[in-house]
């Protein structure tokens, strides 16, 4: 039991105020969907993707579980349950199936949500062009891996360099997991930006392949 | 006599619920188009008098009131230059879009800007694909009344999951013409795997592949316990088995020209000959060969022509659907032996060869037992009714083609790509690149390819007023919007100087409010009055809004009332309540806005109420349990 | 003591008992209320009732406690409610002295 509003605060509780419900105008409990008064439903809360999926921010996630909240969630607030009602409930329910279809995009995304997490600890990772040099590593290893798809003449050699690569994201997804475990945030950074660069081989890769098929 | 029955606490129908939420489902499409209603989730097609199901998207103009269907098929071959047919091809299309279509269309064609919608110079009138496409909707509307023995005015359209932003923007423009509130546009596969996913209790990962009449589309849906959830889609908005009939045509013209006879043919005779192509297509699919006779400029020609050199014509065709089919897959991350099933839709997938090829590409045999024609029309019906009474499945759908932004250099900068799940917004920001730059150009464009011209042009707006600044200091924030209808609304801000400006976009090819306010002005139907009585509707939902809401307040915090307040908002709600029995719309504003007015120092009272409670801790109390969970 | 503001046939208060019972949480009577809906201005709604409100009018009549939201009063007022039941449909009835107009269908009324 919680005894006072400070160490609510500590929680992590913005606003425990009160909004006023933009339909019957009475007090609406800060982060409610719906006012308990009139039940007309309310904007979206500004939280983060993690909150808005009941989830507490973390890189080890099911993707099961963020599917069946997801689809849990835009049963409750997609515009098709809202087809019938006033102009401002239908906006707000646009406005949720927005911000549920942006949290998920983020949460079922390994890479997504590692960048995210980065970002909501302050750490976030700026993948511009000054990163790529402040990491020679990184960039002999991505510099490797072009010239062996320059080579690679046929669509199994282009396949073959893929699964590499997926190989190698799966071996960062598991890293990720343990830096994000440990809190060493330093170390996620580092492998959130190589996880970019292999997401972005991939696709580059994928789309060699198709052109050698055609 | 109203017999009540005792409901749960607040759960009590509305009177006249199936009078008052009756909604259709709308296949509006490139040959024939077609009507449905669900009640209790079985979908129903509805015939006309004659009991026909499909009617052709033929309409015939004259001295007097439009022919729609097939009477006006009829008079293609009579009196061609009178009859558009094919209409759904030019939706949301400009001139310069013609030319890939260009010969396909035998339409007289006047002259516009390059970025305007086409107008059709048909039976001596000009009219743009989006009245035309009205005329079939108001057809269909009819239908539907006279079927039903009530007035119909909602409605979920369907459109090509590959339409861009502009043929959904006419399609929506063209129901309101006719009348027809748009519920929802729901893209035609989806709308085909909810006919097909209901059915049959299908679960996994389904193909939808869709050959109409002019567009082709294939979506990846996944099926999962009444969600049907779109992974990827695609296909080409100008591609079907009009194309077979042209094919077709194309190699009778080109047999005359070997036997000596004159190539050129009159506009008349174009439709003559594509409509006795279609025959020869059609006849094909069941019969192994047949023969036709083609009257032109006085030449009598006879042709004969089998099943096998009919598939080599369209093999072309047929080859580039199961390409753009097999690019989806790859584009969603799935293997072909993932997809569990395959649904055919559309009349063109009743060609042998298409089947086989199909079959072929996904080996195994594809699901075609709803009827293709219908099956999307059935599919639209469930959702309308969903929408309506309420419903357990949902849809989740995506943008299908990207959206983006022209940057420097003409290069195309995406802001929402394709396949992101909708409703979707994305902002992203730009800068000036000159100093003291106080207006940006921007030009909204859709597609895949890289550089802007190549892509579809939506929209461009320029931003004026940004606070002079070195190049590159301004922020130009422009966010993306597309709703559930998968329509785009783009706004722009300048976000340094506290200086905002939003502009919102209407499409270059779409109608402007104006325009669509002088069609319903001329329109010989009653749109005018529907649009009037939609405005009526809206007010009376709000009121009943604001009526719902103010007394659960009162229900609530009523104690908070003097008796001298309590009797002047009861004095406001009872001019309210007069105001909706009546039709007067001002009216019943100013009321609601009285009522407002009225209740402005309780609302104060209840917030405040509210705010002690939170600091008295109650709330908080409530709220830290929640938390300790 | 007043007349009661409305009353209720046996057929009625049987079916109201008969519902009741059926509810799977104990009920504390049934609500009557209107609320402005369907062609011609009014409908009635009927509710159970899970408390009482504080301005709701209470009527008891054959063992049935009705609940009468304050809204609501002067348009039941001395009326009877019903239970009616035929091949085709049943449901609660009201005969109203108030009414002066229905609408076609019977399922809303102006006073």
């Amino acid at each position: 039991m919680v005894e006072s509003g400070t160490s609510l605060e500590a929680k992590g509780v913005a606003h425990p105020l009160p909004q006023a419900c933009w339909s019957c105008r009475g007090p609406v409990a800060s982060g409610a969907a719906f006012c308990a008064t009139c039940r007309a439903l309310q904007p979206p809360a500004e939280i983060d993707h993690f909150r808005r999926f009941d989830l507490s921010p973390a890189f080890d996630l099911q993707r099961a579980e963020v599917e069946r909240r997801y689809f849990a969630l835009q049963r409750q607030f997609h515009p098709d349950r809202f087809a019938g009602k006033s102009a401002t409930e239908r906006l707000h329910s646009v406005q949720h199936a927005t911000a549920l279809n942006q949290a998920f995009g983020v949460l079922a995304d390994p890479l997504l949500r590692a960048e995210y997490l980065l970002q909501l600890s302050g750490r976030p990772v700026a993948g511009g062009e000054a990163e790529t040099v402040a990491d020679p590593e990184l960039l002999l290893e991505a510099m490797a891996l072009r010239e062996e798809l320059a080579e690679a003449e046929d669509a199994s050699a282009v396949a073959a360099l893929l699964a590499k690569t997926e190989a190698m994201i799966g071996e960062i997804e598991v890293a990720l997991s343990g830096a994000f475990a440990s809190g060493d945030l330093a170390a996620a950074a580092g492998l959130a930006l190589r996880f970019r660069y292999m997401r972005k081989f991939v696709e580059e890769a994928t789309r060699r392949r198709r052109q050698i098929g055609a | 006599m109203q017999l009540l029955e005792i409901s749960e606490p607040g759960q009590t129908p509305l009177p006249h619920a199936e009078k008052r939420e009756l909604a259709v489902g709308i296949d509006l499409g490139t040959t024939n188009s077609l009507i449905a209603i669900s009640e209790g989730g079985k979908p129903e097609v509805l015939r006309d008098a004659d009991g026909r199901v499909l009617l052709p998207s033929a309409v015939a103009y004259g001295p007097g009131e439009p022919v729609v269907g097939q009477a006006a098929r009829d008079l293609l071959l009579a009196a061609p230059e009178r009859v558009a047919v094919s209409i759904k091809r030019l939706m949301g299309r400009g001139l310069g879009d013609l030319k890939a279509v260009a010969g396909t269309l035998p339409f007289q064609v006047e002259a516009v800007e390059a970025e305007r919608m086409v107008r059709l110079v048909v039976g001596g009138r000009k009219l743009t694909p989006v009245e035309i496409s009205a005329d079939i909707l108001r057809a269909l509307k009819a239908r539907a009344e006279a079927a039903l023995g009530r007035p119909v005015t909602q409605a979920v359209v369907t459109v090509p999951a590959y339409f861009d932003d502009a043929a959904r923007t006419a399609t929506r423009d063209a129901a309101r013409l006719a009348g027809l509130q748009v519920l929802r546009l729901v893209n035609e596969p989806t709308a085909a795997a909810l006919a097909y996913g209901l059915d049959r209790g299908a679960e996994g990962l389904y193909a939808v592949y869709d050959l109409g009449g002019g567009t082709f589309d294939v979506s990846v849906l996944r099926l999962e316990k009444g969600v049907f959830q779109v992974l990827a889609t695609g296909g080409d908005a100008a591609l079907g088995g009009d194309d077979f009939d042209h094919a077709l045509a194309e190699h009778f013209l080109s047999q005359r020209g070997e036997a000596g006879a004159s190539p050129a043919l009159s506009v008349a005779e174009t439709k003559q000959l594509l409509a006795l192509a279609r025959g020869a297509k059609e006849r094909l699919t069941t019969e192994p060969e047949g023969e036709w006779e083609i009257v032109a400029g006085g030449v009598t020609s006879r042709h004969r022509i089998g099943r096998a050199g009919f598939e080599a014509l369209i093999a072309p065709f047929v080859e580039r659907t199961t390409k753009t089919a097999a690019a989806v897959l790859a584009d969603a991350g799935l293997g072909i032996e993932e997809i569990k099933g395959v649904v055919l839709v559309g009349g063109a997938t009743r060609v042998p060869l298409v089947r086989r090829r199909v079959g072929e590409l996904f080996g195994r045999a594809p699901l075609g037992d709803i009827d293709p024609d219908q099956v999307v029309a059935l599919g639209a019906a469930l959702q309308a009714e969903a929408l309506t009474r309420g419903g357990d499945t949902l849809l989740l759908d995506v943008v299908p083609l990207s959206l983006g932004i022209e940057t420097m250099g003409g290069l195309v900068e995406k802001v929402i790509p394709r396949n992101t799940p909708i409703p979707a917004a994305r902002a992203q920001e730009f800068t000036t690149y000159r100093d003291g730059q106080s207006a940006m150009a921007v030009h909204v464009v859709q597609g895949e390819r890289e550089l802007a011209p190549q892509n579809r042009s939506l929209a461009r707006f320029e931003l004026r007023g940004i606070p002079p600044m070195t190049a590159g200091a301004a922020r130009i924030r422009v966010t993306f919007a597309v709703d559930a209808d998968g329509l785009l609304s783009v706004t722009a801000e300048e976000a340094t100087t506290g200086v905002r400006q939003t502009v919102e976009v209407k499409p270059s090819y779409g109608l402007s409010e104006d325009e669509m306010t002088e069609m319903l002005r001329q329109s010989m139907e009653h749109a005018a009055e529907d649009m009037t009585a939609r405005l009526l509707t809206e007010a009376k939902v709000e009121a009943e809004r604001v009526l719902f809401a103010l007394d659960a307040a009162l229900k609530s915090d009523g104690d908070l009332l003097s008796a001298a307040a309590r009797g002047d908002i009861e004095t406001a709600v009872a001019a309210v309540r007069r105001t909706l029995q009546g039709e007067d719309r001002d009216a019943i504003t100013a009321a609601v806005e009285a009522l407002d007015k009225a209740t402005v120092e309780f609302a104060g009272q209840r917030m405040d109420r509210g705010m002690q409670n939170a600091l008295r801790g109650v709330n908080i109390e409530r709220l830290a349990d929640r938390f300790e969970q | 003591m007043p007349a009661p503001a409305m009353t209720l046939t046996d057929a009625a208060a049987e079916r109201v008992k008969a519902l009741l019972a059926k509810r799977e949480k104990p009920a504390y009577g049934v609500r009557i209320g209107v609320r402005s809906a369907g062609c011609s201005g009014l409908s009635y709604t009927l509710e159970y009732a899970d408390e009482k409100g504080k301005y709701d009018e209470v009527v008891e009549d054959k063992g049935v406690t009705i609940l009468i939201d304050a809204k609501a009063v002067m348009f039941v007022l001395g009326t009877t409610m019903d239970w009616q039941e035929d091949k085709l449909k049943q449901g609660f009835v009201f005969s109203n002295p108030n009414e002066k107009g229905r609408c076609g269908c019977g399922e809303s009324f102006h006073v």
